[in-house]
């Protein structure tokens, strides 16, 4: 065994003593070491390191320690801040990641205007138009930032069943501090959404429906999916309607001649 | 104040340890524990000293039964009691030594229990010569 082996085990003996006291014995240890012949049986003349570790710790009277302030203490106090600054560091990256993954700051903006011919629902909960097949239809809503850092939206995926066949547009951006919906209008491009801003989505093109033997019903329209990202991330929201729209639907004549 | 240094008069300050195999049965090994502060007391007393010198003198003494570790535990002890000081000193070959030199409480320890063991002793030479 060399002299290294010899130090290191017995330092592992005594891995419960607070980290000063252990380099304290090992350092005289080593030094004891030092002054014995090179080819010395380590062994031999000290026993072995565990004995020389219990012999030690009995006449230094150093009790056994256990618990977490033991083990804390133990450790080598750069190893231990070390230790804490990765655990902060790591700790800090999981919240960062939490944080982005759920960060959604876009809201329903402060102006909307409805389709044409469209009127509040007797029941007080939203609005209503009926459904005429190939006619002008136009709505408009902001959507707005909220939050304190600028998200990129991407668009409106057509995944969400609307009688309608539409173009999507977009207005200039203003604040939601402006009422309305500030033109030009221009085609959707993805753009990006700044804090406290806010800019319109319109939707402009004709009432279609595909025949699918519907006589008579609605269809209720509570909110758009904007889909948007925040740095790495890409997600869809749904941002609320400022009010429910329905669309009623009549006998149409393309369904009845298909259906006879 | 210095008694236990007539006491043990007849310790070698400067004798090579040996480190063949220590024969010592195991109960003189015991007495010779009870009696190590003392004796590590008074050989520092002479004057500042490191580990492997007292361990070194101790031997030299008979008190070879004793060892190594419990020589540098009972420093660790008495210099944590405040009955020895240490210092580092840079040395010819290996690593920094430390030397050790008794503070006054460690030299009223050490007359006060040299008083108690030469009592002790006196009694026990009196039961047995009986």
């Amino acid at each position: 065994m060399t002299r290294d082996e010899y130090v290191r085990n017995v330092g592992w003996s005594l891995g419960d003593l607070p980290w000063s006291t252990r380099r304290d014995l090992l350092r005289e240890l080593r030094g004891h070491l030092e002054e014995l012949p090179a080819d010395s049986d380590l062994g031999a003349q000290l026993g072995s390191p565990e004995a020389y570790a219990e012999d030690l710790r009995t006449a230094a009277g150093l009790e056994r320690r256990r618990g977490v302030l033991a083990f804390l203490r133990a450790r080598r106090p750069r190893n231990l801040i070390l230790l804490v600054l990765a655990l902060t560091v790591i700790g800090l990256a999981v919240g960062a990641v939490v944080w982005i993954d759920s960060y959604q700051p876009i809201a329903t903006g402060n102006s909307a205007y409805g389709p044409l011919g469209s009127h509040a629902s007797p029941a007080g909960d939203g609005s209503y138009v009926v459904f005429r097949q190939g006619r002008r239809f136009r709505y408009g809503m902001t959507i707005w930032n909220t939050g304190r850092y600028t998200v990129r939206v991407l668009g409106v995926p057509r995944t969400f069943g609307l009688p309608i066949s539409y173009r999507l547009l977009m207005s200039a951006p203003t604040t939601f501090d402006r009422a309305g919906i500030p033109e030009p209008y221009t085609r959707f491009r993805p753009f990006d959404l700044k804090p406290g801003e806010q800019r319109g989505l319109i939707f402009a093109g004709t009432y279609a429906e595909p025949c699918r033997n519907r006589e008579t019903g609605s269809i209720d329209w509570v909110s758009i999916p904007v889909r948007f990202s925040f740095l790495w991330r890409t997600a869809t929201v749904q941002v609320p309607l400022p009010e429910r729209l329905a669309f009623v639907f009549r006998k149409t004549p393309a369904c009845r001649s298909t259906n006879q | 104040m210095y008694d236990a240094v007539v006491a043990f008069s007849h310790v070698a300050l400067i004798s090579i340890p040996c480190y063949c195999a220590k024969q010592n049965s195991v109960e003189q090994a015991q007495l010779l524990k009870g009696v190590l502060e003392l004796a590590v007391l008074s050989v520092i007393a002479r004057g500042e000293t490191y580990g492997y010198e007292i361990l070194s003198t101790l031997e030299g003494a008979g008190f070879d039964g004793v060892g190594d570790a419990s020589v540098y535990g009972t420093l660790r002890r008495l210099e944590q009691a405040g009955h020895l000081e240490s210092r580092l000193a840079a040395s010819d070959s290996g690593p920094a030594r430390k030397y050790y030199s008794v503070t006054s409480s460690g030299a009223e320890q050490l007359q006060a229990g040299t008083e108690a063991w030469s009592r002790i002793n006196a009694a026990f030479r009196e039961l047995v010569e009986q």
